[in-house]
């Protein structure tokens, strides 16, 4: 995903000329943006990590805005991730487009030049990745191409810089290109017929009646809001009666024209030797292996849980928790304020039990930060090694019974780290069912990893059994209301068709660079929210609220769940953020006042709610809220459903007692 | 409504020019289409909610069925065998066909089957493709 990185006096004065950055998944587009302006885009070696459109201005040129776009495969959209892509082509902002291609595919590359060369935007082409393709014996003559293309075509190495400086003068001097094909007579004609009624469009009028011709549904907007209803109707007609002279679809004409077309300059411009490169597509051979595939990805999960729960959960949180807040900073700060402030009230509120510093503060920085920060690394590193898409491979058959594929996998990871950034990249997956789907089992049933680490480190310090108990459990909801949800769900199943880069070493200073971009944007979400958690709790508190809210509770947390009163305090909080709310409980279990099966009925209970007030904003934003309001309102009551049931259960075989 | 396309002749005619349907007396609410150039009658899965519901199942079992003899495909394939591709199976969709193009698999390319399992794996010039065997199975190859 891409964070918007750039400042938003950049967006507001973006200059005329906006230049965009185009081009297939995971042919460097991030990298080369970052190139370009200086400026970091989430860069990853994972098809369609860039969701959002990223702009900065470009170091050679600040008139000019440069914008990251998420990858595009082919024209028509497929998918809301190259939608957005479109609606920008056709926002009428963008001056100039760099298509970013991968130098070692340049057939997959071409054919998409040919569908940008189309729309008459000012363009150039980048034969990205020009390192790689020429490790594999990949050359291409780019003059020839540039002259068979009739645009500049300029290789590069966005990792190294490599020409970049040629792919500034060339975007500063690019006109339209001088770009036609000839398809069919019937097609032709239309495209001529059609022309007049296409003349106000942000397109080359051509462009845009290929792209309403293909039936891609940005363009089709664009139409609708901006024809009048008679002339929309006379295009549909066009393309009705078009159509009905092919026995394909209109798509598939135009493209196999485009094909036929790549295959001849490709003749001529590119030679391949057809070699591998060693070990990397050796390893990368045994990640997605059926027999060496499971070892490796234990190693890797290994490797995680080490790093993430005993590293960052453990020694980290110890170390910051424990020893610089609870010695150092938290009892100087408690000092300052009560000596500066004379009124109690607003001390409490500051460094009481309570207080925005002591409780908000504190948890956020101290318990929650470390662990965040350590998990943002480890998935930074899976990110750029190419490990993630291989990991689709392997779980694919999991998901399958789930009414998803592999691809899903990789939100569900992401997931772990935090559950709000993770609804987002749900936009990569190609239906809509899919995306629901994995919307729901995110809010409902992946921990994040802020709160996964303060679980981790409640469970291990009871025992196994009680690890074992709480993820079983977990496990147990997932799967049953996946399986469920993908049967009540209309429509069918997507199969997987993903795409596997080679794998690369992670670059230390994009990962920590990327790390810290993410932990700007949780940062930022998370620390207002715990404050307001805090500011809740102590009005709730100072009011005399909390012990009603507790007596009100008494029945679902006593009752049905069979927890002590107190245990309801720490549910409130859960419902800003569950992991603040299993931070509650942790304060409680230190206290001595909970057993160890009501432990693990509260944290099951806990884990089960939804994430943050956050992610119900963003599956708002993404699904609206309709869905978010029924997911929230089938949540709560299935988490303590399952609570209660689980509470019962243990009560009957008489264990944590 | 689109435009329909006849089955046997693969004609493509408006539903509501359909010149057949057009004399017949009980052309309200037939879920029937006549093919105005050879005359096939196909149901009009548009206008037949049972149809559009069992056409799926029908097309899911089609897909399940065994391979006609001379039928190669992707699937068949064992791994580090070269093969060209021949084509895709009719009852794919169409925007399926594209993704698989866009990629570079398509009809006269020679791809690399890698593995077979857990999924497909191929390799077409540097593209390394991974997906479902039910997908392997509608892409035809030379046998």
């Amino acid at each position: 995903m891409a964070f918007r990185s750039a400042p938003a006096a950049v967006e507001q004065d973006a200059p005329a000329g906006v230049v965009a950055l185009v081009g297939q998944p995971n042919v460097g587009k991030s990298s080369l943006f970052h190139r370009l302006t200086g400026r970091h885009a989430s860069v990853a070696n994972y098809p369609g990590t860039t969701v959002e459109i990223t702009r900065a201005a470009a170091a050679f040129e600040p008139s000019l805005t440069v914008v990251d776009t998420p990858g595009i495969l082919a024209m028509p959209a497929r998918n809301p991730g190259e939608e957005v892509t479109l609606r920008l082509l056709l926002g009428g902002d963008v001056r100039r487009v760099v298509q970013v291609g991968d130098a070692k595919n340049p057939r997959r590359t071409l054919l998409l030049t040919a569908q940008l060369a189309e729309l008459g935007i000012p363009m150039v082409l980048a034969l990205n990745m020009a390192d790689e393709a020429s490790d594999r014996g990949v050359a291409v003559d780019a003059a020839l191409v540039a002259s068979h293309c009739g645009l500049p075509v300029i290789a590069t190495v966005a990792t190294t810089g490599d020409g970049i400086g040629a792919l500034g003068r060339a975007l500063q001097q690019a006109g339209a290109p001088a770009f036609r094909i000839s398809y069919p007579d019937p097609v032709e004609d239309a495209l001529a017929a059609m022309a007049a009624d296409l003349e106000q469009a942000p397109l080359h009028p051509r462009g845009m009646a290929l792209l309403w011709l293909a039936g891609d549904p940005a363009a089709a907007r664009w139409l609708h809001t901006h024809l009048d209803p008679g002339t929309v109707s006379r295009l549909e007609q066009q393309r009705r009666a078009l159509q009905l002279r092919f026995s394909l679809p209109l798509a598939s004409v135009l493209q196999a024209v485009r094909m036929e077309f790549v295959a001849r300059v490709c003749a001529q411009t590119v030679r391949d030797a057809g070699e591998e490169r060693a070990w990397t597509s050796r390893l990368g051979r045994a990640a997605s292996h059926p027999g060496w595939g499971l070892p490796i990805l234990a190693g890797v999960l290994g490797g995680l849980y080490w790093f993430v729960g005993v590293f960052g959960a453990g020694t980290l949180v110890d170390r910051i928790e424990n020893d610089l807040f609870g010695r150092v900073v938290n009892p100087r700060v408690t000092g300052w304020v009560e000596d500066a402030i004379p009124f109690q009230f607003v001390a409490d509120a500051l460094v009481g039990e309570y207080g925005l510093w002591t409780l908000g503060m504190t948890y956020a920085l101290a318990l929650i930060l470390p662990i965040v920060a350590t998990f943002f690394v480890a998935f930074g590193v899976l990110e750029d090694s190419g490990y993630l898409p291989r990991l689709s491979v392997l779980t694919d058959r999991v998901f399958r019974a789930l009414g998803l594929n592999g691809q899903a996998v990789v939100p569900m990871v992401l997931g772990l780290g935090c559950v709000t950034m993770a609804t987002m990249t749900t936009r990569t997956l190609e239906t809509r069912r899919e995306r629901m789907l994995v919307i729901l089992l995110l809010a409902l049933a992946v921990p994040c990893s802020a709160q996964l680490g303060v679980v981790m480190g409640l469970l291990a310090s009871l025992s196994f059994v009680a690890t074992l108990i709480w993820s079983g459990t977990v496990l147990a909801v997932l799967l049953a209301v996946g399986w469920l949800a993908a049967r009540l769900l209309p429509g069918d199943r997507a199969p997987l068709l993903v795409e596997l880069p080679p794998l690369r070493r992670p670059q230390l200073t994009n990962v920590l660079v990327k790390t810290l971009a993410r932990l700007e944007w949780y940062l930022a979400e998370v620390v207002p929210l715990f404050l307001a958690g805090s500011a809740v709790l102590f009005l709730a508190d100072a009011l005399g609220l909390l012990p009603r809210i507790v007596d009100a509770a008494e029945p679902l947390v006593v009752g049905w769940l069979g927890l002590p009163a107190a245990a309801a305090t720490a549910f409130l909080m859960g419902f800003l953020r569950r992991d603040f709310g299993a931070a509650g409980l942790f304060a409680l279990a230190a206290g001595g006042v909970l057993s160890a099966g009501q432990l693990v009925v509260a944290m099951v209970t806990i884990t089960l709610f939804v994430p943050c007030i956050a992610s119900v904003l963003m599956i708002a934003r993404e699904r609206g809220w309709a869905t978010a309001g029924a997911l929230t309102a089938t949540i709560f009551p299935l988490a303590f459903l399952v609570g209660g049931l689980l509470s019962r259960g243990l009560a009957l075989v008489g264990w944590g007692a | 409504m689109s435009p329909a396309r006849c089955a046997a002749c693969g004609h493509g005619f408006e539903r509501e020019t359909a010149a057949a349907c057009g004399a017949c007396p009980l052309r309200r609410g037939c879920p029937l289409v006549c093919c105005p150039a050879c005359g096939h009658v196909d149901v009009d899965t548009e206008r037949s909610r049972l149809a559009r519901l069992v056409t799926p199942l029908l097309h899911r079992r089609a897909a399940r069925r065994p391979r006609r003899a001379g039928e190669r495909t992707l699937a068949d394939v064992p791994p580090e065998r070269c093969v060209v591709v021949r084509g895709f199976r009719p009852g794919i969709p169409a925007d399926r066909q594209e993704q698989f193009r866009a990629y570079g698999l398509a009809a006269g390319r020679a791809v690399k089957v890698l593995q077979q399992a857990p999924v497909t794996i191929v390799r077409i010039d540097h593209t390394e493709l991974a997906f479902e065997r039910d997908l392997a199975r509608s892409v035809l190859v030379e046998t």
